[in-house]
């Protein structure tokens, strides 16, 4: 096999951070096929339809 | 038809293909003429003379003019006209536009939109590119199909078990999970979709040398409306990286596509491959180059094909988006906000 990268390398995140205040995360719930949205404010929605899911977390009622 | 994003900085070219000659491009449904001066600077200018549209791009650059190849208006770096022909007045009038260019990452970037407005720290990295420790492929290739389409293309990575079998895709792309994030504030989309026992595809298999099953991470970052990466993580099945962040058991590769409009159905679609092992490995820089090429024409065959298709249909058609596509949404959305946004007029101060 070809040696991977450097031991010297320096620490590196894979998983790019996120550095914004205002962040919405869909997670697509494992071994189903169901989304689990969660909004920047807190409120969160399970939902099997992104079109649904995005409509729903850009203006549901309650946002605080 | 998506719109052009305007008040953005595009990829216009690589920093190698800008010289002493004149390149033209058209970046969003502007023409543009590039080149270098004898200082090195990228001078961009709106590729039509003032005087009968003749392309400046057919012209001829004199030192760091460029002189008309139909009657010999002659422009500056700053795209005022200093010469005409049989005339000592220069019209008022006579001068093109000059773009706001940075050179950053390897590539060339133009400003369209409101140059005001250009602030080259806007411009999203890729330091890979430019970066000694890793060993870079790259190429540009051709779209006839709108510039959304490579973007629906690249944020929803399931396509590579049906498009790219015998390079990239195994059955685990298409059925792996993913999530998404969506940064508000820095308009940043996230997908990230992380296996841990996959198949390994050749592309993988050969420029790493593992034999068996893999752990493979892939870490989306999309910048709208022009850069894309795609943070690549492959290691032998159980292989993680350290617990303080570092991973020398990891093999990395940083894919990188500047999604360029050109007119309304075509796009430059700009790919590089730049990876973190196996740096001086001649025959694995081949391998990469020529795998990632055929990886990225498959896509332009396909997405040449579903431009014609879609430019056939009346308006308003329907589609069906399901899980895969909550990226490709996200993004649409951020494009249009972008739009919106640079259509609006200025905060008075």
């Amino acid at each position: 096999m070809i040696s991977a990268a450097s031991a010297t390398e320096p620490a590196r995140e894979m998983a790019p951070a996120v550095t914004g205040t205002s962040v919405y995360r869909v997670d697509w719930l494992p071994g189903t096929d169901r989304l689990l949205g969660t909004c920047h404010c807190g409120a969160v929605i399970v939902a099997d339809d992104p079109v649904r899911l995005w409509e729903w977390l850009l203006s549901h009622p309650d946002h605080r | 038809m998506t719109p052009f994003v305007r008040d953005q900085w595009y990829v216009a070219a690589y920093s190698t293909q800008v010289g002493r000659g004149l390149l033209a491009r058209t970046v969003c449904g502007e023409p543009i003429v590039l080149y270098r001066t004898g200082g090195g600077q990228v001078a961009a200018l709106a590729d039509r003379c003032v005087h009968r549209r003749f392309p400046l791009s057919e012209s001829k650059l004199v030192d760091d003019t460029i002189v008309c190849g139909y009657h010999g208006f002659t422009y500056g770096t700053d795209g005022r006209c200093v010469a005409v022909p049989g005339q000592q007045r220069i019209p008022r009038t006579a001068r093109v536009t000059s773009y706001p260019v940075a050179e950053q990452d390897s590539f060339v970037w133009v400003w369209i939109g409101d140059a005001e407005r250009a602030e080259t720290s806007l411009i999203p990295r890729a330091p890979w590119l430019a970066d000694a420790r890793y060993t870079t492929v790259c190429g540009m290739e051709p779209l006839a199909a709108r510039y959304s389409l490579l973007v629906d293309n690249l944020l929803d990575l399931s396509h590579e078990t049906y498009l790219h079998g015998g390079y990239i895709g195994t059955p685990e792309v298409a059925e792996t999970p993913v999530t998404t994030k969506v940064d508000e504030d820095d308009h940043v989309i996230y997908v990230s979709r992380h296996m841990d026992d996959a198949a390994c595809p050749p592309f993988y298999a050969k420029s790493t040398g593992i034999t068996g099953r893999i752990v493979r991470w892939q870490d989306i970052e999309y910048h709208p409306p022009c850069l894309y990466l795609l943070h690549s993580r492959v290691a032998p099945t159980g292989v993680l990286p350290e617990p303080d962040g570092s991973d020398p058991r990891g093999f990395h590769m940083e894919v990188v596509y500047a999604i360029t409009p050109s007119t309304e159905n075509t796009t430059y679609d700009f790919w590089a491959v730049a990876r973190d092992f196996a740096l001086d490995d001649d025959g694995v820089t081949e391998f990469v180059h020529e795998s990632n090429r055929a990886v990225v024409l498959q896509d332009v065959e396909a997405l040449d094909v579903l431009e014609r298709a879609i430019a056939a249909e009346p308006a308003g058609v329907q589609e069906l988006s399901i899980n895969i596509d909550t990226g490709g949404l996200a993004a649409r959305r951020m494009l249009a906000q972008l739009t919106r946004a640079a259509e609006a007029p200025p905060v008075p101060a």
